[in-house]
């Protein structure tokens, strides 16, 4: 155990060593980045709850219970779902399995090194996640000392029950399923689950929360959530055990923490007895894998587009791969949150629509960008080893490059489109918002696709573990802090124009059109360089590649 | 047999992988229908060359001229003529065998009149057919090294680079694979391998050339080779070249 402790942290100071450290310092920047948004809306919603007049402390408290009790559940889910996956990888799939079976290292302490190994993956998220909540929560109900140890005391306790019972899922499913054929299908179910749980929490409005006057909604709301069922849940005893905390009800504390410990405590007895009776025979019968068979549907074709061979190869990889296809399902449940939000959006004046749909703009290329991410940035070094074919026939480098874009971009300009024409259709934007649209959705969109593609290009991936590991990598950090960044300055440079706008039509002045033309004009120079710029970078990238 | 034509010039090549040499100027040429063989130790430079001439990498110096034309990794012209082999089994692994030959076939532009005949012929050949429709990612390792090695022969090139290309193929199907390339040669197909069986070696090529450190320390007809040498195999006369010069005192 020790020696694999050891191995780990000379990985981790080779990576560093290896000039890694920008990675590592991006990464971390961008998980800051994103606890502080998170930590921002837990610190608005508890001083909100904290604060309330009207309502008594005990009230306040139950209320932010039911709260913990709903982002846990969906936290928990999370949790149990990854712990699941990733122990049927770490136990039956990981690349170094054959190698520690066949060291003179004790089973055991093999499989107490995967069981940890399990738990840090699969508990990071939900953790990085956690603290700004519980932090927040600390500061408005629990702020003593004790009273966060307690807290931090029960939400470890959680972790380790849903890792647990993840691991044990993992165990048991391989006896009765090819864990080869699984894990993919398994990640699609999480997938549903996840987005199903996204869009359900969505259609709850926990935006009622905010509104004193919807009180008794609220209250009807909260009976909708209570069901019985929760309780036998460790989500709903870590809620209540936080509850307890900041009752500072120390007996029924304590007995809660005695659930947790003695769930954790049946799950891990079981996991160690099914490692003693069945693990090595399930890893054995893994082995002998499964097969399936395809019909070849390579059909001859009167088409002559020389793209045509990359799009069959490209969609027959895609749709085969499910852990590809199924992070789309995400994807849907955002934009089914998205159009929810739209009708949803309570607006204190007709005028302000216009304002929503200029952040309706901002909120589309975001999602188009997101998707990018996943997708086109990782869709170069995805290729894999395999592209030594490509590369070595007589096919024109160049045009594998511009398929790559065009592959992409097409479907997320489509994609963008669809987003800000579904705002248009819940709210009915104005014309002057789709004059908008045209200026800004085609550039940004081209512009985020083509800059993700040359990133991926230049992560220099040729045979890349997961898309994760290459979105992760230096480049894919980036990308991710340049669309930011780009977004962020293209909402500041088409503020102008649109306040502008907005603003003459109000006062019944005459529109300056020569100067929101100017300032559109200017948009779309400026991303005409950087377009052009980033598609020549890529360019040379591309031709320079070696394998 | 007569060797006259010139497929390929290899003159001087050179490569740099940051400050170390890989080549430092490999001189060597092939003609149609020969089956020339590269030898040498681990990291001697036989992949470097092979990538080079299938476009994989690019030199730092030196000249490739195939058919008598000039040769660079953005002549796809010219790369209609080659085929390659790589050392390891890199394929597409959610296509099906038949997909990646079809696939493959494409990238070449073979008319689809053409290429069925030859999908059935090799899958048949080297004794895979019931894998056809198979995912790749559900081939064992002998499998695949058999569908790379019938994609680059289907295309029927005119220069064909093979690294390794016995790699965990079955001994029955690597006799067939022999008495094909024999064929493929025969009929005007140069043949570059590189390969550390020197049986094979011994066996199939009519001229080998033995690289160190990225040079060609030794380089001609074989018989004439091992004859000058005193040696009666091919085995013999690799380890007395490589080790007189590796360690020269000594040898």
């Amino acid at each position: 155990m020790k020696s694999l402790l050891k191995l780990k942290y000379l990985q981790l100071r080779n990576a560093l060593l290896r000039g890694e450290k920008k990675k590592y310092l991006l990464f971390l920047l961008l998980g800051l980045f994103f606890m502080l948004v998170l930590g921002f809306f837990f610190y608005k919603i508890f001083g909100y709850l904290a604060q309330v007049q009207e309502f008594p402390h005990v009230f306040k408290v139950f209320l932010a219970e039911k709260l913990l009790m709903m982002i846990f559940m969906t936290l928990f889910s999370m949790l149990l779902l990854s712990a699941l996956l990733t122990s049927l990888d770490v136990f039956f799939i990981s690349r170094d399995l054959h190698f520690l079976f066949s060291t003179p290292m004790p089973i055991r302490s093999a499989f107490a090194w995967k069981m940890l190994e399990t738990g840090a993956y699969s508990s990071a998220m939900v953790v990085f996640f956690s603290l700004p909540i519980i932090f927040f929560y600390c500061r408005y109900f629990a702020p003593g000392a004790a009273q966060v140890l307690q807290v931090l005391l029960a939400f470890l306790l959680f972790i380790a029950c849903g890792v647990l019972c993840g691991i044990l899922l993992g165990l048991v499913i391989p006896a009765f399923f090819s864990v080869r054929r699984l894990q993919p299908v398994l990640s699609v179910f999480s997938i549903i689950i996840i987005s199903s749980i996204v869009v359900f929490l969505r259609l709850l409005r926990p935006e009622r929360f905010l509104e004193p006057n919807e009180i008794d909604n609220v209250l009807k709301y909260m009976g909708s959530l209570d069901l019985k069922v929760f309780y036998y849940f460790p989500f709903s005893w870590l809620a209540r055990a936080m509850s307890l905390t900041a009752e500072g009800r120390g007996a029924p504390y304590w007995k809660t923490i005695a659930l947790l410990v003695m769930l954790a405590t049946a799950l891990l007895a079981l996991i160690l007895w099914l490692r003693k009776k069945f693990y090595l025979q399930l890893f054995d019968k893994l082995n002998r894998g499964g097969k399936g068979y395809y019909k070849s549907r390579w059909r001859p074709t009167t088409l002559r587009n020389d793209y045509l061979p990359l799009w069959r190869k490209e969609m027959k990889t895609f749709l085969r791969t499910p852990a590809q296809w199924s992070q789309l399902l995400i994807v849907g449940a955002l934009v089914a949150v998205f159009v929810i939000n739209m009708k949803m959006i309570p607006l204190p004046h007709p005028s302000v629509r216009n304002f929503v749909s200029y952040l309706n703009l901002i909120m589309a290329v975001f999602i188009v960008s997101g998707l990018n991410s996943r997708f086109t940035f990782t869709s170069i070094p995805g290729e894999g080893p395999g592209q030594v074919h490509i590369l070595s026939s007589p096919y024109a480098k160049v045009k594998f490059y511009r398929f790559k874009l065009l592959f992409h971009l097409l479907p997320l300009l489509l994609i963008g489109f669809a987003l800000y024409a579904l705002g248009d259709l819940a709210l009915h934007f104005d014309a002057f918002t789709r004059v908008i649209a045209l200026v800004f959705l085609p550039p940004a969109i081209i512009f985020l696709t083509l800059l993700s593609l040359v990133l991926g290009i230049e992560t220099n991936e040729t045979n890349p573990l997961s898309p994760e590991h290459v979105i992760i990598s230096k480049q894919g950090i980036s990308y991710m802090l340049w669309s930011m960044i780009y977004l962020a300055g293209g909402l500041l440079v088409l503020a102008r124009p649109v306040g502008i706008f907005y603003w003459k039509r109000f006062t019944r002045e005459a529109v300056p059109y020569a100067e929101i033309g100017a300032w559109f004009a200017g948009f779309l120079l400026v991303n005409f360089a950087l377009i052009a710029y980033y598609y020549r970078r890529g360019r040379r990238a591309w031709l320079a590649r070696e394998l | 047999m007569c060797y006259n034509r010139s497929m390929l010039e290899v003159t001087n090549l050179q490569k740099k992988f940051g400050k170390r040499d890989a080549l430092k100027g490999i001189t060597f040429s092939l003609a149609a229908g020969e089956i020339y063989g590269l030898l040498g130790p681990n990291g001697a430079g036989k992949t470097t060359t092979l990538k080079i001439l299938a476009g994989l990498l690019a030199t730092d110096g030196g000249s490739v001229t195939i058919a008598g034309r000039p040769y660079h990794r953005e002549n796809h012209e010219l790369k209609k003529l080659i085929a390659y082999v790589p050392d390891q089994p890199f394929l597409y692994y959610k296509l099906s065998g038949e997909e990646h030959l079809n696939f493959y076939q494409d990238l070449y532009k073979i008319p689809y009149a053409k290429r069925r005949e030859k999908i059935d012929f090799f899958f048949k050949y080297f004794e895979f057919e019931e894998y056809r429709g198979e995912l790749v990612e559900n081939y064992s390792a002998g499998t695949r090294q058999k569908l790379l090695i019938s994609q680059a022969l289907a295309v029927e090139p005119k220069l064909l680079l093979l690294d390794e290309p016995l790699v965990s193929i079955d001994p029955l199907v690597g006799r067939k694979f022999k008495i094909y390339l024999k064929e493929v040669a025969r009929q005007g197909t140069a043949v570059l391998f590189a390969t550390h069986i020197l049986t094979l070696a011994q066996e199939i090529c009519r001229r080998i050339g033995i690289i160190v450190d990225g040079r060609i320390i030794v380089q001609g007809e074989l018989d004439e080779l091992m004859s000058l040498a005193g040696q009666n195999t091919l085995e013999e006369f690799y380890f007395q070249t490589v080790l007189r010069h590796e360690k020269p005192a000594e040898a």
